[in-house]
């Protein structure tokens, strides 16, 4: 046996080179801007969702559209609804609070930024390193993913509004729609895969 | 390279040169030829990468090529590989393997099939976990997320009894013939156990089995659209139901009229959401006499015949928005 045959070979996925980001384009202002409201169907999603977009229509002016709903959480959105979607100037997703909803929301997320849409996902702390791992190695670095407290789940809709729409979730979403893309790389940098990272390691 | 750690925390085989090479002498595949992206990183998997994670895992070099396919079935878009993987609900790819490799392998189809005692049953599945955590990231704490996870995640592999199947086995059932080899892969929970050893009936023992099968809790109540309860039957059992006469498609009407779960219970016990308009999704457009069913349409009942004796039958319970997805395993 030569130390050839004894040579351990990489069972590991191989290093790729960081091809920068496909996000798009942020707003100049989150004022008068039309904004979509995504349920992924998680329960309270629409609740949260709505108080959000009663916070940026009252200090911003936007213009915030009902919510709309994909099929299933845990598949990605008929192209039916990208297309409903895609008509607005960003879009807010709610939210990623399991594995598999967590990892389709991104997924919704990454074709609306590919398609030149701003997005911004929400998701509860517990499944923020699984949304940026995913946004890290899928191309989309700097995808602005907004942490709520977990669970959510068993809230009342008053409870979600008054305790998970918070001041500091609010001006994370301004600074998501409104940061150039570079920024949001800066701001969003290993911000959660980082502490996971040393942990595993 | 150094050696490498276990992924699992069991021990492993260290993926030589000389041990992936003899893995690769058995498939007619070019050793840098991508088999596909593996989430939920979507990052490549080579051929020669999976057959050093199918050495890691223990697996004889005759086993590759179902490692290969199984592999393969579960990149399927319809398997939905990257919600399995990083789903909180603990599913993973199970492999049910049927036609002649299964002898030619001595995959274990009969007694304790779903336990211990086997090394293709328990290395087939380990390589498949091995490449979607060294590929894929699919690691607890980064892209695996179950809240308990379960045993078999370690991976799972078993064959159909087909020797003691009185219907067709599940590849002939998909359009293979009965000499071809193939796997099937379900994005599954562990196995639970259905116990009757009264029944003498097709109808009594499906009874039993349906109701074992419709509990409020499970995910393919809530995630119910693409979802395949799966019903693996002993021998025995099978043998009753077909003493009856009832063909597999009768099994699965049964099933599908049979395992439900009373919209009381619903209401009374558990998944109300009182707030967010009442019945969860997978409920709504019923009336509240009716029932919900854990099957969309009796096709999506999956019954395969698997174990040794005893009146035991299994219920394998899927992720519920997932397909299974049956692939031939080429021949050499």
């Amino acid at each position: 046996m030569t130390d050839q045959d004894e040579e351990i070979l990489n069972p590991f996925a191989d290093e790729v080179e960081a091809k920068g980001t496909v996000l798009a384009d942020r707003l100049s202002t989150v004022g008068d801007a039309r904004i979509g409201l995504f349920s992924n169907t998680k329960k309270n999603a629409d609740h949260f969702l709505r108080k959000v977009g009663e916070r940026l229509e009252a200090d911003h002016a936007a213009e915030v559209s009902e919510v709309v709903y994909k099929d299933v959480a845990t598949s990605a959105a008929d192209e039916a609804v990208y297309e409903q979607l895609r008509e607005y100037d960003a879009v807010l997703i709610a939210y990623g609070d399991c594995g598999s909803c967590s990892s389709w929301t991104m997924h919704d997320a990454f074709q609306l930024e590919e398609a030149g849409v701003p997005t911004v996902v929400f998701c509860t702390e517990e499944f923020t390193t699984l949304c940026q791992y995913e946004a890290e190695n899928q191309g989309v670095p700097g995808l602005p993913i907004v942490e709520i407290d977990h669970p959510i789940a068993d809230l009342s809709p008053e409870a979600v509004a008054s305790e998970r729409v918070t001041d500091d979730v609010l001006t994370a979403v301004t600074e998501a729609l409104t940061n150039d893309a570079g920024t949001l790389q800066e701001l969003y940098k290993g911000k959660y895969t980082d502490a996971a990272s040393s942990e595993l390691a | 390279m150094s050696e490498i750690e276990s992924p699992d925390g069991l021990p492993i085989v260290q993926p030589t040169r000389e041990r992936v090479e003899d893995f690769l002498e058995v498939v007619d595949r070019d050793p840098s030829e991508t088999v596909g992206e593996i989430p939920p990183a979507y990052r490549s998997v080579s051929v020669q990468k999976a057959a050093a994670n199918a050495v890691m895992a223990g697996c004889e070099a005759s086993y590759f090529p179902v490692v290969l396919a199984a592999l393969e079935a579960t990149l399927d878009p319809e398997f939905n590989l990257y919600g399995a993987l990083a789903t909180t609900h603990p599913c993973w790819p199970a492999v049910i393997v049927n036609g002649p490799i299964v002898e030619e392998l001595d995959i274990n189809g009969g007694a304790n099939a779903y336990g211990q005692g086997s090394k293709p049953n328990a290395t087939i599945g380990r390589a498949l976990t091995f490449v979607y955590m060294n590929i894929g990231g699919a690691v607890p704490g980064q892209g695996d997320k179950a809240t308990h996870g379960g045993p078999h995640k370690f991976g799972l592999c078993v064959a159909e009894n087909e020797a003691e199947s009185p219907w067709d086995p599940l590849h002939v059932d998909r359009g293979f013939e009965a000499d071809d080899s193939t796997v099937t892969v379900v994005a599954s929970e562990s196995p639970h156990n259905i116990n009757d050893h009264v029944a003498d009936s097709a109808a009594g023992v499906l009874t039993t089995a349906a109701h074992t099968m419709a509990t409020v809790g499970t995910n393919l109540a809530y995630l119910n659209e693409r979802g395949e309860p799966h019903l693996v039957l002993s021998p025995e059992h099978a043998a009753t139901i077909a003493r009856d006469g009832w063909s597999k498609d009768d099994v699965k009407r049964f099933i599908y009229d049979h395992a439900r779960i009373p919209m009381s219970e619903l209401r009374d016990q558990g998944m109300f959401d009182e707030a967010g308009g009442g019945w969860p999704t997978h409920a709504q457009g019923l009336r509240e006499y009716q029932e919900v069913g854990l099957a969309a349409k009796p096709e999506n009942v999956l019954v395969t015949v698997t174990g040794g004796a005893g009146r035991h039958s299994l219920f394998h319970p899927s992720f519920g928005d997932t397909e299974s997805v049956t692939k031939a395993i080429p021949e050499r």
